[in-house]
């Protein structure tokens, strides 16, 4: 049985008036425990309400998500009871940060679970150590920081409950370069260390590629593709066509490609220098 | 010919909080200058200090010692201070913060109103803004239903609008599908080289910094470098120990290099690379 499964599953906004949009239309998919999956596709083509109905936040107007093989939405209970197992942060940290203090911010999920107030102070350090927010930030509000700040301590909140699936909206938005790195890095330990199953949403082709163990495409609502990286990125033609695009290093060995130099795919920087230093030596060229 | 200096910063340091008894600085002793049609990136980590040199440049916060000037006049000076806003336009962090009208065109006509022009006038700016972010069909549509991509131009239209002279954008394309992050680019190039507006753009995508006139690099409220892309992101080390990175295309010559393939330093375009690469083939 798949960790979560999601069948058939709509939402629409603004229904009975003039705009009224579907933003995800009959979605179907399931994840097996321990995998990374990433979400791609363009700006308003679904990503955020389709997260929004795995965690409990958003009811699906049909169609069902079963977290362990149990409908999530079959009451309050079960739905409250999904929303600490699947952890999900928000594209924007400003809708998800609220508190006085960061520090408070953070224990907020925590706190709900019911746990001891060593366990919550523990959490709430390790947290913010982990997503690399600075400590003597931790006494300031959240709305006080700066935009990269903000998201630091969103991802951190979410971290602290230890969800046994990670859900995380455009995680390295706003982020710099270095965390950006430190986010990717912390999500594989965080695989590693606890056999966590992690979706991210990402704008980053670079990213996806880095990271997924499967990619899932949307398009106007819809689930168009869904494969490993190798698979998604090896339809360049067709993500250009819906505003999406293949990582940079791939990018740049099509277009040697087109030059008439025979290289094999590559879509990761490690991979890409790889396959480039090979293409040097084969043929006893270097 | 010597273009003159359109912003300044002098000294300036600045402090969010100047009543603590040791107050953490979100700016050290920033002195730089952006000259008249330049375009320049600002790059830095989290928290070292880009937005807050954005809403300085405007005079949104005023320095807590130094100085800063836009074409001249010192931002303290409250006679200034409506020149200053209009020379100077800022499209924030996040465009939800920015649009305040629940009509795309009646957003775009805010800034104008305020400067008080004629109606026929700030139709005329309006008409003309929207159409050079390319939003001219959804005029009429209401603001909260855009998409990210849609709000971060409606919000550039919003400044364009009001006719600057020089614009900050800050990380304007940091929830931008990839080709709306091409398109987005692609208009604020064209208002610096066909309109002339000086450009003062943030970001954390190293690959857009790699077309700069020049870059200015913050590190913990401090300049650590400044100068033309190829000077900068030749200090590697030093990038690393800001925060920062080199662009992927340099970033894949560098990982050539260390795979031991005698690939040349500085190169940052894709077509150099393609260039470095193809010459390399023909050398072996
Ligand atoms: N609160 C809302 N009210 C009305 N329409 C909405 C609302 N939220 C989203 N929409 C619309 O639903 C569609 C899907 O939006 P969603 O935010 O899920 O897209 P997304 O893929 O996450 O986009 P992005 O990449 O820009 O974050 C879009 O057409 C959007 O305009
Ligand atoms: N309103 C505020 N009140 C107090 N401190 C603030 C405020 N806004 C920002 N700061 C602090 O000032 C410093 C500089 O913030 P700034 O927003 O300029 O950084 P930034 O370089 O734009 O970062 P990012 O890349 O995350 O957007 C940070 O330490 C931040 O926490
Ligand atoms: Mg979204
Ligand atoms: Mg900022």
């Amino acid at each position: 049985m798949p960790l979560l499964e999601v069948q058939n599953i709509s939402f629409g906004y603004g229904h009975h008036t003039p705009f009224e949009v579907q933003a995800v239309k009959d979605i179907s998919f399931a994840i097996e425990k321990g995998e990374c999956v990433a979400v791609i596709g363009h700006t308003g083509s679904g990503k955020s309400t389709l997260m929004q109905m795995l965690n409990g936040l958003l009811k699906p107007e049909s169609g069902q998500v079963l977290l362990n093989g149990e409908n999530i939405y079959q009451n309050k209970k079960t739905a409250a009871k999904a929303r600490f197992q699947v952890g999900l942060c928000f594209q924007y940290p400003e809708y998800q940060l609220f508190a006085e203090t960061c520090a408070e911010d953070i224990a907020f999920g925590p706190k709900n679970m019911g746990l001891s107030p060593e366990e919550i102070r523990k959490r709430v350090l390790l947290a913010s150590e982990i997503v690399g927010l600075p400590a003597d930030k931790l006494d300031v509000s959240p709305f006080d920081l700066s935009g990269g700040q903000k998201r630091r301590c969103a991802i951190a909140g979410v971290i602290a409950m230890q969800p046994e699936i990670l859900i995380l909206d455009e995680p390295t938005a706003g982020l710099d370069p270095a965390g950006r790195e430190e986010i990717l890095s912390m999500i594989g330990r965080y695989r590693k260390d606890r056999g966590a199953t992690v979706l991210i949403v990402t704008h980053s082709m670079e990213t996806a590629a880095a990271i997924a163990d499967r990619i899932l495409v949307m398009n106007g609502g819809r689930l168009v593709l869904s494969g490993s990286p190798e698979e998604i990125f090896s339809e360049s033609e067709a993500l250009l066509e819906m505003g999406l695009d293949i990582p940079s290093f791939a990018r740049i060995i099509l277009a040697l490609r087109s030059r008439g130099v025979e290289l094999p795919s590559a879509y990761t920087l490690k991979d890409a220098a790889r396959v480039l230093s090979d293409g040097l030596r084969g043929g006893g060229r270097l | 010919m010597e273009q003159k200096d359109l912003i300044s910063f002098q000294n300036v340091y600045y402090a969010y909080e100047e009543e603590a008894e040791e107050p953490a600085y979100a700016l050290k002793n920033v002195t730089f200058s952006v000259k008249e049609g330049e375009f320049l990136f600002i790059l830095g980590h989290n928290g070292s200090g880009k937005s807050t040199v954005a809403k300085l440049a405007n005079g949104l916060l005023l320095p807590t010692s130094g100085v800063v000037t836009v074409d001249g006049a010192d931002t303290k000076d409250e006679n200034a201070q409506m020149d200053v806003r209009k020379k100077v336009g800022v499209v924030f962090q996040n465009p939800d913060n920015q649009i305040v009208a629940s009509i795309v065109e009646e957003d775009v006509a805010f800034g104008p109103e305020n400067l008080c022009l004629p109606r026929e006038e700030i139709r005329a700016r309006v008409d003309e803004a929207l159409r050079s972010v390319d939003m001219t069909e959804k005029r009429h549509a209401e603001t909260y239903r855009l998409s990210g991509g849609q709000k971060q131009r409606v919000a550039i239209a919003g400044v364009i609008a009001m006719r600057p002279k020089c614009i900050v954008f800050d990380e304007p394309t940091a929830m931008l599908d990839p080709k709306g992050r091409r398109a987005v680019l692609h208009t604020i190039r064209d208002l610096n080289t066909r309109f002339g507006i000086t450009v003062i753009l943030i970001t954390h995508f190293m690959e857009e910094a790699a077309q700069a006139d020049r870059i200015l690099v913050l590190n913990d409220a401090e300049i650590a470098l400044e100068g033309r892309p190829r000077e900068v992101f030749s200090e590697y080390e030093l990038l690393l120990s800001c925060g920062l990175e080199l662009p992927d295309t340099a970033k894949l010559g560098k990982a050539l290099q260390e795979s031991g393939v005698p690939f040349p330093d500085g190169i940052l375009s894709p077509d150099e690379f393609l260039e470095a690469y193809m010459r390399l083939r023909k050398d072996h």
